[in-house]
């Protein structure tokens, strides 16, 4: 019994808790879909209403979830004092959040959103496009289909289909290059107020406006914010799209995939990588902890894995590179996986000896920043280890044995030639 | 919850006469769509299908279809005859689709079972409910004392779903209706959440939709109003927000909801637009609405006019008058077109029994092409005022060159069939040919509505161009809501020099970097062997002549003696020279110092006795 109750302890602790900060009521009717997605990705979600005056992220000087979703875009404030600041507090400690602005958007929402560098324009203005609306779209030009997705499969799946959007538009902090671009506008929205002329540049034109925009800190935590609270709506989810003036036929909004996978990447079910079981020795040799040579034949490998809905799964990129540095790399190389997540390449040690390390610093977008290095010496020859018998030293091989085979001879003669007893003809003189 | 009081829902074919007014101002307020359009109908059509795989889901089916008005399945009949139990849920499924399609139960002692269902002491609300309704349902007697004790037991559960199951059973007993009871409804809807425009349960959907049916039959029989208007209106708002549910039980209870608002004697009526028709344009100039009630059925026996349709600018694109068509299917075709966003309004004329729509008013759109005239395209250099390029466009996009000493001043107007218009994106764009950098610049119209780009390459270059010179390619952007397409114009091709341009540096950072192979030191160039060979020759020669030489003058060794200190003496210069062979060959050197150490203590004793032995024998010469 004790044990069922320790091991069902261990598992609370060990299991995400998902806040979810809700508008109101209806919000749960009107996002049943995303939120019971939600529930399939994180068993334990908690439900609180945006005013409520029981709201605490922070308990003990702990965070209480791992994740926090808010579904309230235009809160004004959050109940029970909770502030922007508790937010990026939680961003700190290594929660990871998703939320939804709209063209209603309030305070909190915008600052959470401008610390971590995503500006959201002004509450009123909206994201508008008059080439890529939506066919159903008879208003504002506002309901509108966008399919400018990033290249990283890993945030938005394998060829996300369009989406349809409505709501307002951010751009990101020119300054802060942890900002990824989701999902751009076409290069022909802009932001602004429907009804209003434009007088002034607004805040971002064209491929800089941002419809989905996500953040990693560089404690890999993660924020999303989507521009658009309707996109995640049901109603969104099961509608179709098709740009107004684009080729094909109607086909229905891509909306619930690719929100479904932005927040499992959100929520770090996708793109987490860890290593391990670093190894390097010589070819042909157990790992040792000698010094390599220079010039010796090396081999290095290492695990890594990916978390992929979930699971920590064999990770296999093409584009991991190791790198053997000393202070700048000699050698970089790419590292080729095998079915077990095995990474591994050879090469052949610098003909300069110092203290190197093995270096793999893999940064990828979408991924969470992996990072391994191993330091090695490495020395150089021993002076038996040079090469002999080179024939161009021939010359100096056989002066140098002439001259002691001729000493030892030369010793015999030196010491006992007898001079032959003097002939006649010398007699004479 | 959701799907254990599922079982309890109750379909009646009977009308209410609750005033369900759900007001056109309110929905577009709330910004809801206020009854199921055609694709909705459709949507929702597809989910209640084969396969049926449970009597629930024959059930849910058999009612959504008749609810919807679609042909019945045979195959509900069938599943009820082949897998109906005597027990109260089957029973409960069976008899209602039993009423509606008119197929036969043939389960022994249904009657018996039902009644002593009810008889029994701890029967629920629910069981009373559900038995209650399967005797009304296969046509069987109910005794009438049993208002009572569905009193008593409301009193006892005192749920928003034990009154309503309450509400549905009391309405099929026999006798009078508790006045109680229909008081009742009112408080219960007090419990309902209010959000914005919404209220609801806390229970959701089903509970929501359960009680708006149970309210609307038990009114109906007491033949008395129990929500207020507005009421109604807020719960008809929530239930209609569900109809983007997945799921085959939300939509079940969706329809549900909207059944209870439609089947009324006094039905509120929706004005919904067909087609996207409110977007007029010279290809598409007819109007096409539809007057529905909250299930999105057509209105039958109605006539409909124009009352009027006036723009902003007070124009009109329709005349007032009766539009064409009937039975709840209208149209009208535009007069005359004119840019802008109208609202029209209509009057209907209904058959007894309906509610006109209480807000009328439709927002219609009217789309119309613009064309730019008056262009006019100029490059001059601001030092000797000198016009580098001047065009009126008239020949398509022109090429020109800037430098930071060139102006560029572009005006033109925007016309319609009216004259000259401002529109909301009149943007001009210069796209760099290399890099496809997009840079903006909006046009701003003057009080004669002529739009003008004037810029300064100077200041522009380094703050809006980032100072990266090369092509651009120029275009002018005019979008608005109220054009059928927006119009991308090309404008020119710029050629612009900046000096110190800089690329922009594309971000590598998280990308994999080139790949770094080390270069090894070349090894020394070395003679050829031949050479080689020749030289140790060479430097073999000298011994050969030295042996040579002593042969020929005779050199010997006749002073040689065989003795300890001789052999010592040679053998160990022997060993040396042996010990540095093998040096040579591999041993390191401490080995070869160790040889060495033995080797010479010997050489030098034997060295010392040999040549002394020799000076010796010299001098005794």
């Amino acid at each position: 019994m004790e044990k069922a109750i320790v091991i069902a302890l261990l598992l609370a602790l060990a299991s995400c808790r998902t806040l979810v900060i809700l508008e109101n009521v209806l919000t749960k009717e009107s996002h049943s879909s995303f939120l019971a997605d939600l529930a399939t990705k994180d068993g334990d979600i908690v439900y609180k209403y945006a005013t409520d005056s029981s709201l605490t992220i922070k308990k003990y000087g702990e965070s209480l979830y791992n994740n926090i979703v808010i579904l309230a875009p235009s809160v004004a404030a959050f109940g029970n004092g909770v502030a922007a600041n508790d937010f990026l507090t939680f961003l700190d400690d290594g929660g990871n959040i998703v939320m939804s602005a709209s063209s209603d958007v309030g305070d909190p929402i915008k600052e959470i959103a401008a610390e971590v560098g995503i500006e959201i324009d002004d509450e009123g203005t909206s994201v508008l496009d008059h080439m890529n609306y939506d066919v159903s779209d008879v208003g504002n030009h506002d309901l509108i289909v966008a399919d400018s997705f990033i290249s990283a499969s890993v945030i938005v799946g394998d060829s996300p289909k369009p989406v349809l959007f409505k709501g307002v538009g951010m751009a990101a902090d020119a300054d802060n290059s942890l900002v990824i671009d989701i999902l751009r506008a076409s290069p022909t929205a802009y932001s602004h107020a429907a009804n209003q002329d434009i007088l002034e540049y607004p805040l971002a034109i064209g491929s800089n406006l941002l419809l989905v925009a996500g953040m990693q800190a560089r404690n890999n935590a993660r924020i999303v914010v989507f521009g658009s609270h309707d996109m995640l709506s049901d109603k969104f989810y099961n509608a179709d799209a098709k740009a107004q003036g684009s080729a094909g036929d109607v086909q229905a909004a891509g909306n619930m995939e690719f929100a479904s996978n932005v927040v499992d990447w959100a929520l770090r079910r996708n793109g987490d990588l860890r290593y391990s079981n670093v190894k390097h020795n010589k070819v042909g040799e157990a790992p040792s902890d000698a010094a390599y040579r220079i010039t010796d034949e090396v081999e290095y490998s290492i695990v890594i894995e990916e978390m992929r809905n979930g699971n920590w799964e064999a990770f296999k990129g093409s584009d991991v590179q190791l790198e053997f540095v000393r202070i700048a790399p000699f050698v970089r190389a790419f590292l080729v996986p095998d079915a077990d997540g095995a990474f591994k390449v050879g090469f052949k040690v610098p003909d300069v000896y110092g203290v190197y390390q093995f270096k793999v610093d893999y940064n990828r977008v979408g991924f969470t920043h992996l990072y391994s290095s191993t330091q090695v010496s490495v020395r150089p020859f021993h002076h038996t280890e040079y090469e002999r018998f080179i024939p161009s030293a021939y010359p100096y091989y056989a002066s140098a044995f002439s001259m002691l085979g001729g000493l030892f001879i030369f010793s015999f003669v030196f010491l006992y030639h007898r001079d032959p007893p003097p002939t006649n003809a010398c007699k004479s003189v | 919850i959701n799907a254990e009081y599922g079982e309890y829902f109750q379909h009646y074919y009977i009308t209410n006469n609750l005033r369900m007014r759900v007001l056109v101002t309110l929905c577009v307020l709330a910004s809801l769509a206020c009854s199921l359009s055609p694709s909705d109908r459709d949507k929702i059509s597809s989910v209640f299908n084969l396969p049926i795989d449970s009597l629930k889901s024959a059930y849910q089916v058999t009612v959504a279809r008749s609810i919807l008005q679609l042909p019945l399945l045979e195959s509900s009949c069938e599943f009820v005859a082949n897998n109906a139990q005597l027990t109260l849920a089957d029973l409960y499924f069976a008899s209602h689709i039993s009423k509606i399609q008119g197929c036969q139960v043939d389960i022994a002692g249904i009657e018996d079972y039902l009644n002593s269902e009810i008889a029994g002491e701890g029967a629920s609300m629910n069981t009373l409910f559900k038995a209650v309704t399967s005797l009304s349902n296969f046509g069987m007697t109910i005794d009438s004392s049993l208002n009572e004790k569905i009193a008593a037991k409301v009193k006892a559960e005192d749920t928003v779903m034990a009154h309503s199951l309450a509400y549905l059973a009391t309405a099929v007993l026999p006798g009078d209706v508790p006045k109680d009871l229909v008081d009742s409804i009112e408080d219960i809807a007090h419990r309902a959440d209010t959000i914005g425009n919404a209220m609801s349960f806390e229970g959701g959907l089903m509970e929501t939709s359960m009680f708006l049916k149970g309210a609307a039959v038990l009114s109906l029989k007491a033949g008395k109003a129990a929500l207020t208007d507005q009421m109604t209106q807020k719960f008809a708002n929530y239930i209609v927000s569900n109809k983007d549910k997945s799921g085959k039980s939300n939509l079940f209870y969706t329809l549900v909801g909207l059944d209870a608002l439609s089947s009324g004697s006094l039905v509120p009526t929706h004005l919904i637009v067909l087609d996207n028709s409110a977007v007029i344009s010279e290809s598409q100039r007819t109007l096409k609405v539809s007057l529905v009630n909250p299930l999105g059925v057509t209105v039958k026996d109605s006539t409909a006019k124009i009352v009027s349709a006036k723009g902003a600018g007070g124009q009109a694109i329709f005349t007032p008058g009766p539009m064409a068509g009937g039975d709840g299917m209208f149209e009208v075709s535009a007069s005359e077109l004119a840019r802008g966003v109208f609202s029209a309004e209509l009057g209907f004329e209904l058959p007894s029994g309906y509610l006109a729509p209480d807000n009328s008013v439709v927002k219609v759109k009217c789309v119309l092409p613009v064309e730019m005239k008056n262009a006019a395209f100029k490059l001059i250099d601001v030092d000797d005022n000198r016009i580098l390029t001047n065009s009126d466009l008239s020949g398509g996009a022109v090429e020109g060159k800037a430098d930071l000493s060139t102006r560029l001043i572009f005006d033109f107007t925007l016309t319609d069939g009216s004259g000259e218009v401002t529109l909301h994106q009149v943007f001009v764009r210069f796209t760099n040919t290399k890099t496809k950098q997009n840079v903006f610049f909006i046009a701003q119209a003057d009080l004669k509505k002529k739009y003008t780009i004037d810029l300064n390459f100077r200041s522009a270059a380094a703050k809006s161009f980032g100072s990266v010179g090369g092509e651009y390619s120029v275009d002018l952007i005019v979008g608005d809501a109220t054009l059928p397409q927006a119009m991308v114009v090309d404008v020119a091709t710029i050629n612009l020099e900046v000096p110190d341009s800089k690329e922009p540096a594309a971000d590598v950072s998280k990308q994999a970097k080139p790949e770094i192979t080390h270069l090894f030191k070349e090894p020394e160039k070395r003679p050829p062997q031949a050479i080689s060979t020749v030289f140790t020759i060479l430097v073999l020669l000298p011994a050969v002549i030295l042996l040579i030489v002593w042969v020929k003058l005779g050199a010997n060794v006749s002073n040689l003696q065989l003795s300890l200190p001789a052999i010592g003496f040679h053998g160990g210069l022997l060993a040396i020279i042996a010990s540095y062979v093998n040096f040579f060959l591999g041993v390191n050197m401490f080995t070869t110092v160790k040889y060495l150490a033995g080797v010479a203590i010997v050489t030098f004793l034997c060295g010392q006795r040999l040549l002394s032995s020799i000076a010796a024998a010299k001098k005794a010469k």
